[in-house]
């Protein structure tokens, strides 16, 4: 049995199911909120939602209890005050990774990090990072200014990769107490040729890291595909192959550090490539990409697909794979994107699919 | 002293019933003073510059008022969602992070919305603030 947390425009559905068949709704909750990212912390099995209230503003909820829908807003989760900028949004959440205890950490928008310390009850502002000299430089996206991606090093909590929407990537190996950027080799085709080896203003759509080569990340970019293998310092474009370099989301095989999986959309609109859904593949880093669309739609089919819609569970043959689209559809596939099925249909807008357990 | 009337989700993070009696000058400053005796409010209505948040209504004897107008004594200050936070939905029917269990969720159409309050043009109070307050 698989769950999956969905955050939608319109609240959290925990489904669940088997992969091949529609799952079930097993529960709902903040309904009629925008729920941004959901996350079943793995060790401890804790639930957490960021929810954008449009009445009482961003939020980290928190429960161990979801039946009893027992949900206790996290603390911290906030600007200093006084200042001249409000939190705007939180866009991920992710555990620190073996070896880090209660340790998490959230990114947010204005390209902020968080981090917590125990299991997610109380948070701190990464301040080295709010008050990095380059900030001013950094520039806000169709989608505001985003910290959505955070790469911790397998057993090796202190040394974390950073994505932000439109700030480039970000490393640091002393816990965030000093960052630097890892943005050689990205092209940005929206900017003027001779600004593009010094710009921050990088569009990093999604980041993620190989567990079993942690040096060795993947990375959707806004207009090409790349891959680093000195752990974020430099990227390699490895979009060749794919239909589009355009799109949002990545997902990896955690047993194969060759892996990767893309869902390419049009640059121009942003959704599926002439109407047909597809899920791209690579087993050998980027050199060569393959196309699964069995049981995905293939005529009049314009999803949009964001950034946090699209996960996996297990790995190697048996991996699933899950995506969900703003038109309210849920596909999913049990044997490592060879086919597909329906998850479900006719829910909110999707704005994250994430596997529960 | 004010009086703060606080419903839904203000209340249970308040807790102590519905009705606060409350310090302040200006509406600002009765915000301040309500998150400062009860501190699960911090953020909730003011943004971290101190700014009532965007689709939060304020109303005075109930009347729609800016964050800066000023409140008097046994003032009764209501704070509200706004009916345009939900793009398009009334405020919440349910407190934040209420799970639903499936069986239940059909009876979600059954949830009556909260009757929008329309705000009158030209309502808004602008009573300057008094002077030593």
């Amino acid at each position: 049995m698989t769950e999956l947390l969905i955050g939608t425009r319109k609240g959290l559905f925990v489904l669940d199911g088997d992969p091949g068949g529609e799952f079930a709704i097993r529960t709902r909750a903040f309904v009629g909120e925008p729920v941004d990212y959901a996350l079943r912390e793995p060790r401890s099995g804790r639930l957490f939602v960021a929810v954008t209230s449009p009445f009482w503003g961003p939020r980290i909820w928190y429960t161990d209890d979801l039946e009893a829908g027992d949900w206790t807003p996290a603390a911290g989760v906030s600007l200093p005050r006084g200042g001249d900028q409000a939190l705007a949004r939180i866009w991920v959440i992710t555990p620190a990774g073996d070896g880090a205890g209660r340790r998490l950490y959230a990114g947010g928008d204005p390209g902020v990090l968080f981090e917590s310390r125990d299991a997610g009850a109380t948070w701190e502002l990464n301040r080295p990072l709010w008050e990095h000299p380059t900030r001013p430089e950094w520039q806000r996206d169709s989608g505001g200014l985003s910290v959505h991606s955070i790469a911790p090093w397998p057993g090796d909590p202190d040394r974390v990769t950073l994505a932000i929407s439109a700030a480039g990537v970000w490393l640091t190996e002393d816990a965030g107490a000093s960052w630097r950027h890892g943005n050689r080799g990205i092209v940005a085709h929206y900017l003027p040729p001779e600004t593009r080896e010094q710009a921050i203003s990088l569009c990093v759509h999604h980041l993620e890291r190989a567990p079993r080569r942690p040096e060795r990340l993947f990375m959707q970019f806004h207009g090409g595909v790349y891959r680093s293998d000195d752990a974020g310092e430099s990227w390699i474009d490895i979009a060749g192959g794919l239909p589009s370099d355009f799109g949002f989301t990545v997902v990896l095989d955690p047993a194969d550090p060759d892996s990767a999986y893309v869902i390419p959309v049009a640059t121009v609109d942003r959704v599926t490539l002439d109407g047909r859904v597809a899920v791209w593949e690579t087993r050998d880093a980027g050199a060569s990409w393959s196309s699964h669309s069995e049981g995905l739609p293939q005529r009049d089919a314009y999803l949009q697909i964001l950034r946090q819609a699209f996960d996996g569970k297990g790995e190697g043959p048996d991996l699933e794979l899950y995506f969900g689209a703003t038109s309210g559809e849920v596909f999913g596939s049990g044997d490592a994107g060879a086919t597909w099925f329906t998850v479900k249909a006719r829910l909110p807008a999707i704005s994250s699919v994430r596997v529960g357990r | 002293m004010a009086i703060v009337i606080l419903r839904g989700p203000l209340q249970k993070l308040a807790g102590e019933g519905s009705e606060h009696r409350v310090d302040g000058a200006t509406v600002t400053e009765l915000l301040r003073d309500l998150e400062h005796t009860h501190g699960a409010l911090e953020g909730w209505i003011l943004d971290e510059r101190g700014i009532v948040r965007r689709h939060i209504n304020v109303f005075v004897n109930g009347e729609r008022v800016k964050q800066d107008a000023a409140v008097e004594a046994e003032d009764r200050v209501e704070i509200l969602p706004a009916i345009s936070g939900g793009a398009g939905t009334p405020a919440p029917a349910t407190p934040p992070g209420a799970a639903i269990a499936a069986p239940a969720l059909a009876a979600l159409a059954a949830i009556p919305a909260i009757p929008a309050i329309p705000a009158r043009p030209g309502s808004a109070r602008r009573r300057p603030a008094r002077p030593g307050h």
